[in-house]
């Protein structure tokens, strides 16, 4: 099965935490920091912890850059599933 | 000599509790005697037992972003604490800097949490947690939410006390105020721990009450010939208490004001209460309020309906007002809204508060025949509706010996909340 590219990565990423946390999916753009959409960094792992589950991949390489966008978690869903 | 800045007054309440989830319809439930009492049953436990219960599931007051923070007692102390806040008509927590405080009490905090993560553990075999399971199961995890929410900045103190827990944190919240640590104060406590496995930790002692055959309403029979025990319940209840001084500039109304805090250490046994400790916090209270044993108008007892507890207390009584016992109305308001725990001795104070308020003795519901052991002029079955409260304590005493009594007094002041009964009737 072939891998999904960036942009299904970042639609799977946005209709998850509209149905986790009822964010509106208008506000989850690539450029939105997470603490702009109230996401805080537990949050955020336990998002990683559902995606490894969803994905069945261990994501390795947790590192976000300080005060991450949504895109940022994009990439690094999108640079494990590159590894794996 | 203690050095007394201010007279520290109640200027709100908050409550969630199984007799009512407003001051008025606490206020309602003691004067009608509503028993808040039913009976609870888990697929885990081999029988139901008698609780106290709120029965209403509160997770739609938050977002799904709050939610995984909250175990249910976080979620109720929130609730109660928001509405305590209001009552009091306050807002500005932010502007008090590190002048407001939050004092809590509680005995197993988030422990529906923890407990689920524990059978997640062992059944499961998940080997790790979410990441939010350990703050949402912690101790201290709703005063932390109640202050982030408010932003209380000044001290954030958790008190674990066992029954005694919301009482140490009411009266070092009312010593910081009147010492001139702080102009305000959230003091209360919470409790939601009705899981089977902490009612089983209970059953385990032989402590909790048979189920009233006739009516499960009536299990929890203090200072009774037949009591069988005490009955678990959930619920949060907060006070907003201020100095005088803030109080007057933003012309609060107030319900009445703290005079005295006694606490004492039985340093006897873990598990079974001592009469000279109680008496010794009892004494203590009534030195701190300055104020003769003489001049207490009412009670409000510890008694949880246990058979080795009660008689402890009712000594305790006896020793402490001495000839004035055969004067003194005493009742225990755990008949009809359980023990509480971590938030007993809060709702209890709560109690007294509308006593001395709105003038009447609340009663010990179902007292039909009283133990010899317990003889004490008890407020049986129904409340005396016009009695004349100027000054009410409260008992409370926990596992480890650690003994709290806390007293409320008429606020004599024309902006007091509610008018006295000889006001209501002229």
């Amino acid at each position: 099965m072939s891998q999904p590219d960036a942009d299904q990565i970042f639609a799977s990423l946005q209709q998850f935490l509209n149905e986790r946390f009822d964010l509106d999916p208008a506000g989850l753009t690539r450029e939105a920091t997470l603490r702009s959409v109230g996401l805080d960094s537990m949050m955020v792992l336990d998002v990683m912890l559902d995606v490894e589950d969803r994905l069945g991949v261990k994501l390795d390489d947790m590192a976000l850059p300080r005060d991450a966008t949504l895109g940022d978690v994009a990439n690094l869903i999108s640079r494990n599933l590159e590894k794996s | 000599m203690t050095h007394r800045s201010s007279d520290v007054l109640i200027t709100g309440i908050g409550i969630l509790s199984p007799i009512g989830l407003s001051v008025a319809e606490l206020e309602d439930s003691l004067l009608g005697n509503r028993s808040g009492i039913g009976l609870w049953q888990s697929d885990a436990l081999s029988k139901p037992v008698p609780a106290g219960q709120i029965g209403i599931d509160f997770s739609g007051r938050f977002s799904k972003l709050e939610l995984p923070y909250l175990d249910r007692c976080s979620q109720i102390a929130m609730l109660a604490a928001d509405q305590a806040i209001e009552d009091a008509g306050f807002t500005g927590f932010a502007e008090c800097g590190q002048r407001a405080g939050l004092f809590y009490g509680s005995v197993a905090g988030g422990v529906k949490t923890e407990h689920d993560w524990v059978k997640q553990f062992e059944l499961d075999r998940t080997r790790s947690s979410r990441p939010f399971t350990i703050m949402a199961s912690m101790l201290n995890a709703a005063p932390a939410l109640i202050s982030i929410r408010h932003k209380i900045q000044g001290p954030v103190v958790t008190n674990s006390s066992a029954c005694s827990s919301s009482g140490v944190s009411i009266g070092e919240g009312f010593r910081a105020i009147r010492d001139g640590y702080l102009d305000m104060a959230l003091v209360g406590g919470a409790e939601a721990a009705l899981t089977p496995t902490f009612i089983a930790l209970w059953g385990g002692l032989r402590a909790l009450a048979e189920p009233c055959v006739d009516d499960v309403g009536r299990s929890c029979r203090p200072f009774s010939m037949d009591r069988s025990g005490l009955v678990i319940s959930e619920g949060a209840v907060f006070l907003m208490l201020e100095s005088r001084q803030h109080a007057d500039r933003r012309s609060a109304r107030r319900y009445g004001r703290i005079s005295g805090y006694g606490i004492a250490s039985d340093a006897f046994h873990i598990g079974s209460p001592d009469t000279a400790g109680q008496a010794a916090a009892l004494r203590a209270a009534l030195e701190d309020a300055n104020l003769e044993a003489t001049q207490i108008d009412y009670y409000n007892a510890h008694a949880t309906a246990t058979r080795g507890g009660d008689p402890v207390e009712a000594a305790a009584i006896r020793q402490t007002f001495a000839e004035h016992v055969s004067r003194l109305p005493v009742s225990s308001t755990k008949a009809i809204h359980g023990h509480l725990l971590g938030a007993a001795s809060a709702i209890e104070l709560a109690v007294c508060t509308l006593a001395v308020h709105a003038g009447f003795l609340p009663a010990t519901a179902h007292l039909v025949e009283v133990d010899p052991e317990c003889a004490l002029k008890h407020v049986c079955q129904q409340p005396v509706l016009d009695g004349q409260v100027t000054h009410a304590t409260s008992l409370s005493a926990g596992f480890g010996g650690t003994n709290v009594a806390l007293i409320v007094s008429k606020e004599h002041d024309s902006l007091t909340k509610f008018p006295s009964s000889a006001e209501k009737t002229s």
